[in-house]
């Protein structure tokens, strides 16, 4: 048995976005970067954290009586965070899904059993993905139950935004078919503005990873006025022209989705407040990539 | 002949039955109709039904008058004035006398149990048909001398007439020459085919399945090509003017029209199906049946189908279905040649008279009915058994009812025009309606198959687990539709395993009910030298939801039932592919006369030649493991919502309803809220 366990937010069956052909992926808790438009702010902080739905809320109650950092005033149903330690005992009672609690833990041999549920839907090339959050800031975890999934023949894939030591990619990389490394900006000012993180160690492991002979697909989020200027999308397409290993670059349509999980687990909403980007501005954003030799892949 | 191509005619050809014009002239008027009718009636009274009904189908189709269509390749609409409809009220007045007690057509929502003389899932020998041709089926039946051969002469002799009277009013030579010989052109053959499925349906029976497509035309189109009678994109031109008249008599009505593809598969599968791709139409509808091994390019040209939003596929799994047909007692041979005659039902073709929607067992209003009794039980496993002896007497009193439906068939509805085309019939000189099929099943629904697990659930959880209530008292609840009682509505929506979940604890329940199910259905006598026949899937969801109380799944009266082998809408939790996994745990051999699961999916998650691959790993995924039918929708909520508000720009936006396609605007109110709601819960 082994005791390693990590806190988690999600196992996401039928995950078509995360790597080729049918996943599932399991999204870890706790990031390195902190992206104003992040998709999962729930899972930035290593830390349990509950969310709370308010507008999901019947205002029956049950909670507040377990717990007294709910309380209701009237049609209110209001929440003290600062109070709160995220036992979870308040989630049990909520039958309407406004409470959930993020960043349980999970074992090696529960995380490898829940992934291989769908194993019979891996083929063509599916598998499982580790995903977060930042994966690799749990790479013992990770290279512990990719070596395991990898004994039962399954595709292996790690999600990494590249911000951690290399030591990290060393652990998990016997163990990983292939990694899908995001990629924010190539100027490390803007990279910073966008991310709170300067870009060095994230270009430097990816020079690393390309060297050792795994496949690597690179993951852009186009984000208009943000990271889309052609100097950046030029400075990027340099950069990674001269890579091996990079099967293709995924441009990802920015979308504002999750604005919404901002307020559930009580932080400040820094999503861009931006249209999606449209064909015209993915497009000519793949043709400049595209002079570098790259396979750019648009979003269907 | 010459006709213009279809792109220029589609709108006259989806028109062609709505402004049909008779003229007088190139038939008999009504009254002359009905005069001959009453005269023979009068000098012929100890005359046979099934010689009488002859008699009528021949006047008619010698004489009634015939809508003038040219341009067109295929033609051929009568003016019955309603007297085929009346003889069939006689035929009914006529059952109830010959057969005391019949109730013809009973749908017991208390009891859950459904029953009637089934005439609308059957499918003529389509093969016969076409090797025969009419002079074939009319020589063979001349060798009979019984009534029975006479009436099949009587009416194939008048469908030959007619068919000349076509070629004449039309001017369409085609006509002429399916009257004299086997049909040598697949223009031929799809003609005569639409002749017999026309001719048979204005008797009154509704012919579901056009048979085996490729297999049946192949050999027609392989010459015309290599003669040079025909290019493929002529060809495709006219199967498309061939499929697109089968929507011009059906639109608007539920069921659809079903081709069916493969096992194997050939040139005219892929020329056919790229003319449904092109056509995106509701109807007709395709089953595909599909093995593990099926070819790459044809699998990803079935997937391009539903990702594009031509959903109107099913796709069966081949050797499940043959395997379950063998085991409730088709010869292997026989087995391997099923067609479905109905949305996914499989019956012999040729061979088989399933009527596949004859009865229906509605488990949840069976177990409604049992806990209408009041009694209560110690614990689970005894309600359980309780309940399971519910169902065995509701089969037991829907046997009842069915036999006597059995009885009063060939008295109700004979229908020479498909009898003379199975060889059984004629070997046996009988009519379908009389036992005259190889095969006189007696098909089964098994329906709303995830509410009975989720109430079973619901009972374990709520009576013995939590003892909050009794029996007595859920019956109360459920019967005031939880009015008093919503906190704990909600605690079971939200606490219980739901089917669907690919959680063990719902999963066995609903394994160990289906097979109790199918184990009670699978050898039940008939009333026509057959048994029961069973089949695993829920339709009409919306409208019978609506007519059905509150369970103790938490479910409110009025809400929609849940469909197929699919959960209760928004229960799926998992996703797709722990739907799926639960339901491979059901033995799909146990249900031999059909079974489905709908998967809807985001457009995101098929988009592209990467989304093509997800669907075709899908599809063979679960084939490879036991699952047989399955069928897609493949949906955006917010694009659902906007078709609502507008639906002007969402013309084309189709919808797989059960086993049958509509437009998103044809639906009712209630049935676009059960899709919104289930695409929702896939965001």
């Amino acid at each position: 048995m082994n005791p390693l366990s990590v806190p988690y937010i999600d196992i996401k069956r039928f995950a078509v976005h995360d790597g080729p052909g049918i996943r599932t992926t399991l999204f870890l808790k706790g990031c390195s970067l902190n992206c104003i438009w992040c998709h999962n702010p729930e899972s930035r902080k290593g830390k349990k954290e509950l969310a709370v739905r308010l507008e999901k809320c019947s205002l029956c109650g049950e909670c507040a009586q377990i717990c007294s950092c709910h309380s209701f005033n009237g049609s209110r149903h209001e929440f003290d965070r600062e109070k709160c330690v995220a036992c979870g005992k308040c989630e049990k009672v909520c039958y309407n899904d406004v409470l959930e609690l993020y960043g349980k833990e999970i074992t090696v041999e529960e995380a490898c059993l829940k992934l291989l549920e769908d194993r019979i839907f891996y083929a063509d090339g599916g598998g499982i993905t580790l995903s977060g959050g930042e994966p690799l800031l749990h790479s013992i975890f990770c290279a512990s139950l990719l070596e395991k999934l990898q004994k039962e023949n399954i595709h292996t894939a790690i999600d990494t935004c590249g911000e951690v030591p290399w030591e990290s990619f060393e652990k998990v990389l016997p163990f990983t078919d292939m990694f899908l490394y995001d990629f924010k900006c190539a100027d490390p000012i803007q990279h910073k503005l966008l991310t709170g993180c300067s870009n060095e160690r994230i270009m430097e492991n990816l020079q690393k990873l390309s060297r050792r002979g795994k496949k690597i697909e690179i993951r852009m989020l186009m984000v208009p006025f943000h990271n889309m200027e052609e100097k950046y999308l030029r400075s990027a397409g340099s950069f990674l022209g001269k890579l091996n290993n990079i099967t293709a670059v995924r441009l990802l349509s920015y979308h504002d989705f999750a604005r919404n999980k901002f307020a559930f687990i009580g932080e400040k909403d820094t999503m861009p407040r931006v249209e999606r980007p449209n064909k015209d501005l993915l497009q000519n954003a793949a043709e400049i990539l595209q002079k570098y030799s790259l396979n750019v892949i648009l979003p269907s | 002949m010459q006709y213009g191509s279809f792109d220029e005619l589609r709108q006259k050809v989806e028109r062609q039955y709505a402004d049909a014009v008779y003229p007088a002239g190139n038939g008999w008027s009504e009254n002359d109709l009905r005069r001959a009718w009453e005269k023979h009636k009068k000098e012929n009274p100890e005359e046979d039904r099934l010689s009488a009904r002859a008699f009528l189908i021949a006047l008619i189709l010698r004489h009634a008058p015939i809508a003038e269509e040219t341009l067109l390749p295929f033609a051929g609409k009568l003016q019955t004035f309603h007297l085929l409809e009346e003889d069939r009220q006689y035929g009914i007045a006529l059952a109830e006398k010959m057969v005391p007690g019949l109730i013809h057509n009973g749908n017991d929502f208390d009891e859950g149990i459904a029953w009637m003389v089934d005439l609308s899932h059957a499918a003529p020998d389509w093969k016969n048909i076409l090797t025969l041709g009419l002079p074939g089926l009319i020589g063979r039946a001349k060798e009979k001398k019984s009534s029975f051969g006479k009436s099949i002469v009587t009416v194939y002799e008048a469908l030959a007439q007619y068919s000349c009277r076509i070629a004449e009013v039309c001017h369409n030579p085609v006509y002429a020459r399916i009257a004299e010989h086997a049909p040598e052109t697949l223009h031929e053959a799809f003609a005569l085919a639409l002749l017999f499925h026309d001719a048979i349906e204005i008797s009154h029976m509704a012919i579901r399945s056009m048979g085996r497509f490729d297999s049946l035309y192949i050999d027609f189109y392989r010459e015309d090509i290599q003669k040079n009678r025909l290019t493929p994109n002529e060809a495709k031109d006219l199967i498309k003017f061939f499929f697109m008249t089968f929507y011009a008599r059906h639109q608007g009505m539920m069921y659809g029209k079903n081709f069916c593809f493969g096992p194997s598969f050939n040139e005219l599968s892929f020329v056919a199906l790229e003319a449904y791709y092109e056509l995106n139409t509701v109807d007709p509808k395709l089953s595909i049946l599909v093995r593990e091994d099926m070819p790459e390019d044809f699998l990803k040209l079935y997937a391009k189908c539903i990702r594009d939003g031509r959903t109107g596929i099913v796709s069966l799994n081949y050797d499940v279905i043959v395997e379950g047909l063998i085991q409730h007692g088709r010869s292997r041979e026989d087995a391997e040649n099923f067609i479905p005659i109905g949305c996914y039902e499989p019956a012999v073709a040729g061979k088989e008279i399933s009527g596949s929607g004859t009865t229906r067992l509605y488990l949840p209003h069976v177990l409604m009915h049992f806990l209408r009794k009041n009694e209560e039980y110690m614990d689970f496993e005894s309600f359980k058994k309780g309940y399971f002896h519910e169902i065995h007497l509701a089969c037991a009193h829907m046997q009842k009812e069915q036999i006597l439906c059995d009885k009063a068939w060939k008295y109700l509805m004979p229908l020479p025009l498909l009898s003379g085309t199975m060889d059984s019939c004629l070997q046996k000189e009988k009519d379908v309606s009389d036992g005259g099929a190889f095969y006189n099943t007696t098909g089964c629904v098994i329906s709303y198959f995830a509410d009975a697990v989720d109430c079973l659930a619901a009972i374990r959880y709520l009576v013995y687990e939590k003892k909050y209530c009794t029996l007595a008292q859920l019956n109360r609840i459920c019967q005031e539709n939880w009015k008093n009682d919503e906190k704990k509505r909600i605690e079971v929506l939200h606490n219980i395993p739901r089917w669907g979940n690919n959680e063990v604890q719902s999963d066995s329940l609903a394994v160990e009910l289906a097979n109790f199910v199918s184990k009670e259905l699978w050898a039940l006598p008939n009333g026509r030298g057959g048994c029961f026949f069973p089949s695993l899937y829920g339709q009409l969801v919306v409208e019978y939801g609506m007519r059905t109380p509150a369970f103790p799944s938490g479910r409110l009266a009025g809400e929609p039932l849940s469909k197929n082998m699919d959960a209760v809408i928004g229960m799926d939790r998992n996703g797709v592919t722990a739907l799926m996994h639960s339901v491979l745990k059901i033995d799909m051999k146990k249900f031999p006369c059909g079974t489905c699961l709908d998967l809807m999916l985001h457009p995101s998650s098929v988009a592209g030649e990467e989304g093509l691959q997800i669907l075709c790993t899908l599809i063979r995924s679960f084939i490879a493991r036991g699952g047989s039918g399955l069928q897609f929708n493949i949906f955006d909520a917010a694009v659902l919502r906007e078709a609502q508000k507008e639906p002007e720009k969402y013309q084309s936006l189709q919808v797989r309803v059960c086993g049958w396609n509509s437009r998103f605007n044809d639906l009712t109110h209630e049935a676009q809220e059960s899709f919104i709601k289930q695409a929702e819960n896939i965001q």
